[in-house]
């Protein structure tokens, strides 16, 4: 069985991947995919912990944020498809309307 | 298992959630496609839903369950109905209530052709509701998206807008990110509770314990935990240095929708630090320093930036995360005062801030945003009445004493000197100082400059908005005349958090 050491360090690496994923890239669908990497990274955390201590719990969050993962992506797409249709862009760069 | 499921505890929530499916198969059915008319309209009825809906679900708040005034937990625990929730469900309530009438003079002006943001409203204040009595971090977390999904599609509800696009898409992104670091903390302490309390579980009152009892300083990944839930709170109050959101969503959203996340959003997000950060829980964490630190950083960043701005809406999101730094400084105190102040702050500030934006509101039509200090010269002058709603709300945000605000800072103040934070106090009333400067220039503008080029035309009464900035005005006055009710009520309310 793999340690919770090892499991927990690989979902901290996925979330800070997706962290920085969310920071740097410019594509706004690449932005929402990394928001999901995140989301499953905590998954994966939920997942292992609920296992290491032997409780359901963990495992019902992890269904409720498949869920809610699958909601905001279909918020995200509707308001990303809705901006290439006004813009001709959906990169972050053509943001930038409003200052200060 | 046998999990007792008293649903008469959630009539509130229920009722907003009938509402909001009733209100989408109306507008489904019963209006026609098209930009909304001014008489006549069968809009009016999704309106009239909408409005009961909250409008029952006030009163059966404060009437129903607050009389019965015992702390229930049902639901295995994961939902908590006690005075302190139905204190902040009944701010929130009429936060959205008036914001659903502000949003209905707008909707007009605007022909938006749909009754869907009264929909979405409804949503997101049911998804409010589940927050503020959340039991369990499942709970939440649910009640949190609940809240923020209908949000992310309010800000973006003005599909051929530049600006509302923007906002739609930053808050979303952003508010993505704040809720995974969240739930990333949320697993951390899911852990610690499970190895170090015995017991694996995620209800909140059980994790608190187990933190405070813990001997010496908490392990790195429970501290860790902490941190990222606790700035997932921070964003969503929009507390500095998470706040970068902010103005940029405040000005592109729909005025409307900017009154109800400004009020709504954070008077929730200021239930749910306390509700888990409260009391002893933020010291035994270690986290207390760090929230000093961000509080005096929010005070700051939203006094001074404010200064600078043109555009009214955005000298107002910078206001709202100036005000969520003295809520800060109330969820320090940690002592029931303190908490006392928090909420009769959030109270003071919903009302406050809903007459401003109505006057906002009320003086927009399509193709003529009323948006910057230029178009409200001589507006004071030309339309009293106007003038004088904006000067009754300019001095409770700043807080002069016959109004609201002067109470709640001055609850706040006190509480944090008496649990010895001097210090943070003296900045607070020094950023309060500060405040006066950017208050005053919408008064400044609409009593003692002239207008520029050809006169705005005279807007028409909407009796809806007039209703709303009516309540709010009034609202403002009475809690700032009378204060010592309210004050006691949110005493009241504070003891169903004692340690």
């Amino acid at each position: 069985m793999i340690p919770i050491e090892q499991l927990l360090a690989l979902a901290f690496v996925l979330l800070g991947i997706g962290a920085c994923g969310v920071l740097v890239r410019r594509n706004l669908l690449v932005v929402l995919m990394s928001i999901e990497l995140m989301l499953n990274a905590t998954n994966l955390a939920f997942v292992s912990i609920a296992r290491a201590l032997g409780d359901t719990a963990g495992h019902v969050m992890v269904l409720m944020i498949f869920v809610v993962a699958a909601v905001e992506v279909a918020v995200g797409m509707a308001i990303v498809v809705n901006m290439f249709r006004q813009r001709d862009s959906i990169s972050v760069d053509s943001f930038g309307t409003m200052k200060g | 298992m046998n999990i007792d499921l008293d649903f008469s505890l959630m009539i509130p929530e229920l009722i907003l959630a009938g509402a909001a499916v009733l209100v989408l198969l109306l507008d489904a059915f019963l209006v026609p496609p098209g930009p909304s008319q001014d008489e006549g309209d069968p809009r009016d009825i999704t309106l009239a839903v909408s409005v009961l809906g909250m409008a029952i679900a006030a009163i059966w708040t404060i009437t129903v369950l607050w009389a019965d005034g015992t702390s229930r937990v049902s639901f295995g625990g994961l939902f908590v109905v006690d005075a302190f929730a139905l204190f902040f469900k009944e701010v929130v309530l009429i936060g959205a209530g008036l914001s659903l009438l502000l949003s209905d003079a707008w909707l007009r002006h605007h022909r938006v052709p749909s009754a869907a943001p009264h929909c979405l409203m409804l949503l997101a204040t049911a998804g409010m509701l589940y927050m503020i009595s959340a039991g369990d971090l499942v709970m939440l977390f649910l009640g949190l998206e609940v809240m923020s999904i209908p949000i992310y599609c309010l800000a973006a509800s003005l599909r051929w807008d530049d600006r509302s696009i923007e906002a739609g898409i930053k808050y979303l992104v952003l508010g993505s990110f704040a809720t995974a670091l969240m739930l990333f903390g949320m697993a951390l302490i899911y852990a610690f509770q499970g190895f170090e309390g015995g017991v694996a579980t995620m209800s909140i009152a059980a994790i608190q314990e187990t933190i405070v009892l813990h001997d010496g300083p908490l392990p790195g990944y429970a501290f860790a935990g902490g941190l990222l839930m606790l700035i997932g709170m921070l964003f969503k109050i929009s507390a500095a240095p998470f706040h970068m959101w902010t103005p940029d969503v405040y000005e592109g959203s729909p005025t409307p929708v900017t009154a109800y996340m400004s009020v709504a959003v954070k008077a929730t997000a200021a239930a749910v630090i306390l509700r888990v950060f409260g009391g002893p829980v933020l010291e035994a964490m270690g986290l207390e320093g760090l929230l000093w630190g961000v509080a005096a950083l929010t005070m700051i960043v939203g006094n001074v930036m404010a200064l600078t701005q043109d555009n009214v809406k955005r000298m107002l999101a910078y206001s709202s995360i100036a005000h969520g730094g003295y809520i800060l400084v109330g969820v320090l105190a940690a002592s029931p005062d303190g908490q006392a102040g928090v909420l009769y702050y959030t109270l003071a500030y919903t009302v406050g801030n809903i007459a401003a934006f109505g006057v906002l509101v009320h003086l927009s039509r399509q193709g003529h945003e009323v948006e910057t200090f230029d178009q409200l010269r001589g507006l004071g002058t030309r339309f009293p009445l106007v003038g004088l709603v904006m000067t009754i709300a300019m001095l409770s945000l700043i807080g002069i004493p016959p109004f609201a605000g002067f109470f709640a800072k001055f609850a706040i103040f006190k509480a944090a000197i008496g649990s010895g934070f001097v210090g943070l106090t003296i900045l607070a009333l020094l950023t309060s100082a500060i405040s006066v400067a950017y208050y005053l220039r919408p008064l400044v503008a609409m009593f003692m400059t002239e207008e520029i080029g050809a006169p705005a035309p005279r807007p028409e009464l909407q009796p809806r908005l007039a209703l709303a900035v009516a309540i709010a005005v009034i609202a403002t006055v009475v809690l700032g005349v009378m204060p010592d009710r309210y004050l006691d009520w949110a005493a009241a309310s504070v003891i169903a958090l004692a340690w």
